[in-house]
C-alpha cells in the first residue's frame, strides 16, 4: 500500500474532498426539461428535436445539442433516482479537476489547495445539467494539450473522438475550439517575440495544433443536428435576453461571497505571475485573458477560467515559494533551522503509523462521501427542497382543479411543468436558444405588465397565469377581468374570466 | 541624427504641450456634457445645500439638520470640505459653477495621469494612451459630487509614494498634509492607506528596505493615519466608512458599489485595461516591482468588487502600465517597430521641453468661466446646466413652494437630495442619499413602504406621514390613489404628490 504514504495519498484525500462537495441535493431549474427531452429520445428511440413541450414553439426543429447526456440522464434517473443523478455529477467534477490536477506543478499540498479553490469557483456551476459534462471534457482536452506540450508526444488524434462525443452530449464543444485556438495564438506570441522555452511550440507543431483543430471544429457535425451544431453556440450566445433573464448569463455579483472566490483566483494569478521570476508563457496568457474574459461577461464560464487558471497559478506559486523559502534560509537562521528540522521529522516519521493514519483519513471520508450521497438524496429532503425551489402545491392544484386553456408560466419553473405538468404545454422554459428574444420579450412584456401585456395573452390564447406572486402583472390582473385561483407563500395562479 | 529646429521665444509660449491640448479636450467635454454630470443621480442637491449650510452658520454640522425622523442624530460630514468648495461654485456661477469646478478637477486628475506616466516612461505618446484609456475607463463615473477629488488625490498620492520608491524624494512630510485634505473632503480617503500599504509591503517583499526607508514608509503611514483624525468626527470618520462597506445590505442597495457589469459598454475600457494588465505581466519578464504587482493585482479585485473603485483603479494603473510597456519597447524586443517608435518619441520629447505650455488651458479654463458667469449656455443641447424635469421632480417643487404641505412628507429616495436644494429648511426629507447616515434600519422602513411590503402604514404612523412625493407610476402611488383616506394635490408624468386625508 505504497499509495498511503506518497503522493498519491493527498491526490486521494483531494478527490473525496470534491466528491463531498459535488454531491449535492440534484434539482436545477434546467434538469427537468433535459429530463423530459431524454425521456422523449428514449420512448421513440429518435433523437428528440421538434418542439412539443410548449405552446408557443410546438412543432418547430429545436437543435437539441445535449441530446446523448439527456439520454444518459434518463438513464441514470431510471436506474437509480435522483440519487444517481447526483452521484453523476459528483464523480464529473472529481474527473474533471483530476485532469486538471495531472498537469500542476509543485508540492502536492499546494496543487491540492490550488484545485480546492478552483473547485470552489466552480462549485457554483456544478448541478445535474450537460453544462457539467463540458467541463469534464473541457479538462480532458486541457490535459491532451498540455501533454503535447510538454512531452512533445503527438497524441492529437485524440481531439477527433473528443470531439465528435462532446458535441453529441453539449453544445459547450465551442470551448475546446477556444481553448486550442488560445494556445496556437499563445504559442505564435511567443514565437514572433522570441520567447521560446522549451515547452513551447514550433511552427510545425503549431500547424499540427491548428489542423486538428479544425479538424476537432468540423467533426462537431457528426450528430444528428448536423452543421447546425456549428451555429447553436453563437446562436444561444445571440438572445439578448439571456443577459437580463438568467443569472449564469450575467456578469459575476462579487458580493457573493461564493463569487469573491473567483476574485481571489484572479488576484492569485495576478500576483504570483507577477512576483514569480518565471516568464509567463503565452499559451498561458491567452488562456487566461479569453477564459477570464467570458467569466467576467457570464459567470456561467468560472468553469473553463478556473481549470485554465489553477495550473497557471500551481506553476507561478511554485516558483515563487522556491525562491522565497531560498532567500529566507539564506538570509535568517530560524528558517534554516526550520528547515533542517522539517527534513528531519520526514525522516523519522514511522511509516507503519503513517500508512494506519491515512487509510483511516481515507477510509473517514469514503464513509463521510457515502453518508452525504444518502443525506443529500433521501426523498424527504428531495420533497422539502423541491417545494423550496418549485411550485410543487400549485402543480398539484392545477392537477385537482383541471381549469382549460393554454398556461402562461415563469420562466424559471418552465422546465419543471415540463417534466411535473405534462398536461399543460408550457410558454416558455430553459430552453433560450428555441424561444428567442421573440417569445421571452413577450414573456417580460406581459411579466411586467409593460404596454400591450394583454394583446400578447390575447394572442396566446392564454387562460391561466402561474408565476411568482412578487411580479407587478400579479398586481394587476384583478383589475383586468382575471380571477383569483391559487396562492401559497411564492406562487400565484390567476384564472381568465 | 537629424538636428531639429526646436521652438524657442513667443513660439515656445504660444504652441501647447501635448498635456495641455490632452486637458483642453477633456475640460471642454465635460462643459459640453454638464447636464449629464448633475442629472445621474439627486446627491449633488444635498452637497451644495450642506455646504451652503457651512458657509452661512460658519459651523460644520456633526448633527443632522435634514430629515425629520433622525434630526439631531449625529452626522459624520465626511465630505465637508468638497460641499464647501461645490457652495462656493455654486454662489459664484450657479450649477454651471458647479459643472466648471467638476470639468476642471477632472481635466487637471487626467493631466496629472498623463504627466506622471511621461515622466516616468519619457515616452509622452504611450502615456497619452494609456491616459486616454484610464479616462474611458473613468468616465462611468464623472459626476459632480466629491468622490471628484477622491480620484484627484489619488493620482498625487499614488505619485508622490512612487518617488519615494525610485528614491526623487526624500522628505515624507508631504503625506501627512495631502491626507489632512483628503480626510476632510471625502470618505474614501481610505484608498490612500491601501495604496501606502501596497508600497510598504511590497518594498519588503522586494527586499529592497534600507532602515532608513523603513522609517520613512512608516512615517508616511503612520502619520496619515494620526492625520486621519483630524476631522469634524475624529475616529468616527473610520467608523461610518467600515461600518457602511461591512452592511451588505446597504452596499447591495447603492448602485455604484455593484460590481460592473460587462455587458454594459461604459465598462469596456475597464476590461480592455484587464487585458493589458495580463499582457504587461507576461512580457515584462522580471523588470516588475512587487508594489506595483500588488497595486495592479489588489485594484483590479477591488474595481471588480464594487464599479465605483473602477476610475481609482485606472489612475492608479496607468502609469505603472505605460512605464512597463515603454521598457519594453526600448528593450527592442520588436526591434523596427520600437526603433521607429522610440524615434519619434525622442524628437516628441525634445520638442515638449523646449515648450513653456500653461497658457492655452489658463485662457480656456478662465474664458470659459467667464463665460458661464454671464450666462452662456456651453453644453452640447444647448440647454443649459440645470436640474432635468424629466429626471427630478421640478414642477412638483414649485407646485410646493406655491403651496404649503402640512407636516413631514415621505420622499423618493434618488429625489432627496433635489428637494433639500430646494425646499430645505421649509420641509425636511425622509431620506436622501446619504445612506451611511440613515443605515439599515431606515433604509429597510423606505424599501418596506414603496414596496407596500406588511407593516408599510406602520412606518408612516411611526413617523407620522401627511403628504408623500414620490414618482407618478410608482406602486405606492398607485395604491393610495386607489384608498379614500389619500388624496392627490399635484400630479405630472414624473412625479404625485399626495396628501392624507379624503381632500372633501
Amino acid at each position: 500500500m505504497t499509495w498511503l504514504k506518497e503522493e498519491k495519498f493527498y491526490l486521494t484525500v483531494l478527490l473525496l474532498l470534491i466528491l463531498i462537495m459535488a454531491v449535492r441535493t440534484p434539482l436545477d431549474t434546467d434538469m427537468w426539461w433535459h429530463l423530459r427531452a431524454g425521456e422523449e429520445t428514449w420512448n421513440s428511440r429518435e433523437v428528440y428535436k421538434v418542439d412539443t413541450l410548449s405552446y408557443t414553439r410546438a412543432g418547430e426543429t429545436w437543435i437539441n445539442h445535449s441530446w446523448l447526456t439527456q439520454v444518459l440522464m434518463i438513464g441514470l434517473f431510471k436506474v437509480g433516482g435522483f440519487r444517481s443523478l447526483s452521484l453523476w455529477v459528483g464523480l464529473t467534477a472529481a474527473v474533471s479537476m483530476f485532469f486538471i490536477y495531472l498537469q500542476m506543478e509543485g508540492h502536492a499540498l499546494l496543487r491540492g489547495s490550488v484545485v480546492l479553490l478552483a473547485s470552489f469557483v466552480i462549485s457554483v456551476v456544478w448541478s445535474p445539467r450537460p453544462q457539467i459534462i463540458s467541463l469534464l471534457f473541457f479538462a480532458i482536452t486541457v490535459y491532451v494539450l498540455f501533454r503535447f506540450k510538454t512531452t512533445g508526444k503527438n497524441q492529437l488524434y485524440c481531439l477527433a473522438p473528443i470531439f465528435i462525443v462532446w458535441s453529441n452530449l453539449h453544445g459547450g464543444y465551442i470551448l475546446g475550439t477556444l481553448l486550442i485556438f488560445s494556445v496556437i495564438c499563445g504559442d505564435i506570441f511567443d514565437q514572433l517575440l522570441g520567447e521560446i522555452s522549451e515547452f513551447s511550440l514550433d511552427w510545425k507543431d503549431i500547424g499540427q495544433l491548428a489542423v486538428w483543430g479544425f479538424v476537432g471544429f468540423i467533426l462537431a457535425a457528426v450528430n444528428p443536428n448536423g452543421i447546425n451544431m456549428w451555429i447553436i453556440p453563437f446562436q444561444t450566445v445571440g438572445v439578448v435576453s439571456l443577459q437580463n433573464l438568467i443569472n449564469e448569463w450575467a456578469s459575476p455579483d462579487f458580493h457573493q461571497p461564493i463569487q469573491q472566490l473567483m476574485l481571489v483566483l484572479l488576484f492569485g494569478t495576478f500576483a504570483s505571475v507577477g512576483l514569480s521570476k518565471r516568464r509567463f508563457a503565452g499559451s498561458d496568457l491567452f488562456g487566461v485573458v479569453i477564459f477570464g474574459f467570458m467569466a467576467l461577461t457570464a459567470r456561467r464560464n468560472f468553469g473553463p477560467f478556473a481549470l485554465i487558471t489553477a495550473p497557471v497559478l500551481a506553476k507561478h506559486l511554485t516558483d515563487l515559494f522556491s525562491s522565497w523559502k531560498n532567500k529566507l534560509t539564506k538570509r535568517w537562521r530560524i528558517f534554516r533551522k526550520v528547515t533542517e528540522f522539517q527534513n528531519q521529522s520526514e525522516k523519522n516519521i514511522n511509516s507503519k503509523f503513517q500508512s494506519l493514519l491515512n487509510g483511516g483519513i481515507v477510509l473517514f471520508l469514503i464513509v463521510v462521501a457515502f453518508w452525504k450521497l444518502i443525506y443529500v438524496t433521501d426523498t424527504d429532503l428531495i420533497i422539502k427542497t423541491e417545494k423550496q425551489m418549485f411550485p410543487q402545491d400549485a402543480v398539484n392544484w392545477l392537477k385537482e382543479e383541471k381549469p382549460s386553456g393554454h398556461l402562461f408560466n415563469s420562466y424559471n419553473w418552465g422546465g419543471y411543468l415540463t417534466w411535473n405538468l405534462q398536461e399543460y404545454p408550457v410558454f416558455v422554459d430553459g430552453r433560450t436558444d428555441l424561444f428567442g428574444d421573440e417569445i421571452i420579450g413577450d414573456w417580460m412584456m406581459v411579466v411586467n405588465a409593460e404596454q400591450n401585456w394583454q394583446t400578447v395573452l390575447d394572442n396566446w390564447d392564454v387562460k391561466i397565469i402561474l408565476l411568482e406572486k412578487d411580479k407587478p402583472i400579479i398586481k394587476v390582473l384583478n383589475d383586468f377581468g382575471w380571477i383569483f385561483g391559487y396562492q401559497d407563500e411564492k406562487v400565484a395562479i390567476y384564472l381568465k374570466e | 541624427m537629424k538636428n531639429h529646429i526646436m521652438p524657442s521665444g513667443i513660439a515656445a509660449v504660444l504652441i501647447p504641450r501635448l498635456g495641455e491640448i490632452f486637458f483642453i479636450a477633456i475640460f471642454i467635454a465635460l462643459i459640453g456634457l454638464g447636464p449629464k454630470l448633475m442629472n445621474v443621480d439627486g446627491d449633488l442637491g444635498r452637497h451644495i445645500t450642506l455646504g451652503n449650510y457651512i458657509i452661512s452658520s460658519r459651523s460644520i454640522p456633526i448633527r443632522d439638520v435634514f430629515s425629520h425622523n433622525k434630526l439631531g442624530d449625529p452626522l459624520t460630514p465626511h465630505e465637508w470640505l468638497a460641499d464647501v468648495v461645490f457652495a462656493i461654485a455654486h454662489r459664484a456661477a450657479g450649477l454651471d459653477g458647479i459643472v466648471w469646478i467638476t470639468a476642471l478637477v477632472i481635466g487637471v486628475t487626467f493631466w496629472l495621469v498623463y504627466k506622471n506616466s511621461k515622466n516616468l516612461s519619457s515616452m509622452s505618446l504611450l502615456a497619452l494612451a494609456g491616459t486616454i484609456l484610464a479616462a474611458a475607463a473613468s468616465s462611468l463615473h464623472w459626476l459632480s459630487r466629491p468622490h471628484i477629488f477622491t480620484i484627484l488625490f489619488t493620482v498625487i498620492w499614488t505619485a508622490e509614494l512612487e518617488k519615494m520608491r525610485i528614491g526623487i524624494r526624500k522628505n515624507w512630510v508631504i503625506f501627512p498634509v495631502i491626507m489632512l485634505i483628503w480626510v476632510n473632503t471625502h470618505g474614501a480617503f481610505i484608498a490612500g492607506i491601501l495604496i501606502w500599504t501596497c508600497y510598504f509591503v511590497g518594498s519588503i517583499l522586494d527586499q529592497k528596505f534600507s532602515w532608513q526607508g523603513i522609517k520613512h514608509s512608516l512615517g508616511i503611514g503612520l502619520s496619515s493615519l494620526l492625520v486621519s483624525l483630524v476631522n469634524p468626527d475624529g475616529f468616527g470618520i473610520w467608523k461610518t466608512g467600515f461600518g457602511f462597506i461591512g452592511n451588505q445590505y446597504l452596499v447591495s442597495h447603492t448602485a455604484e458599489y455593484l460590481p460592473p457589469d460587462f455587458h454594459q459598454i461604459s465598462t469596456w475600457p475597464f476590461l480592455l485595461l484587464i487585458v493589458i494588465s495580463i499582457g504587461v505581466l507576461a512580457i515584462s519578464n522580471k523588470k516588475m516591482n512587487a508594489s506595483h504587482i500588488l497595486l495592479i493585482s489588489g485594484w483590479t479585485a477591488l474595481a471588480l468588487y464594487s464599479a465605483r473603485n473602477i476610475p481609482l483603479y485606472a489612475v492608479i494603473v496607468v502609469p505603472i502600465l505605460v512605464t512597463v510597456g515603454a521598457d519594453y519597447l526600448q528593450g527592442n524586443k520588436l526591434k523596427v517597430t520600437s526603433e521607429k517608435f522610440i524615434a519619434l518619441q525622442s524628437r516628441l520629447m525634445d520638442i515638449e521641453k523646449s515648450l513653456k505650455g500653461g497658457l492655452w488651458s489658463g485662457i480656456v479654463v478662465m474664458v470659459v468661466g467667464l463665460l458661464l458667469m454671464r450666462g452662456f449656455t456651453l453644453d452640447f443641447q444647448n440647454n443649459g446646466n440645470k436640474f432635468l424635469d424629466d429626471v427630478f421632480p421640478v414642477k412638483a417643487v414649485d407646485w410646493v413652494e406655491k403651496n404649503q404641505l402640512p407636516g413631514e412628507g415621505f420622499n423618493y429616495f434618488p429625489w432627496g437630495g433635489y428637494l433639500l436644494y430646494r425646499i430645505w429648511p421649509d420641509k425636511l426629507v425622509f431620506i436622501d442619499g446619504q445612506t451611511d447616515f440613515y443605515g439599515e434600519e431606515l433604509t429597510r422602513q423606505y424599501e418596506q413602504v414603496i414596496t407596500l411590503s406588511k407593516g408599510w402604514e406602520d412606518v408612516f404612523k411611526e413617523y407620522q406621514i401627511n403628504w408623500v412625493l414620490m414618482p407618478a407610476q410608482s406602486e405606492l402611488i398607485q395604491h393610495l390613489q386607489k384608498r379614500g383616506d389619500w388624496h392627490t394635490v399635484y400630479r405630472d408624468q414624473i412625479s404625485t404628490i399626495m396628501l392624507l386625508g379624503s381632500g372633501e
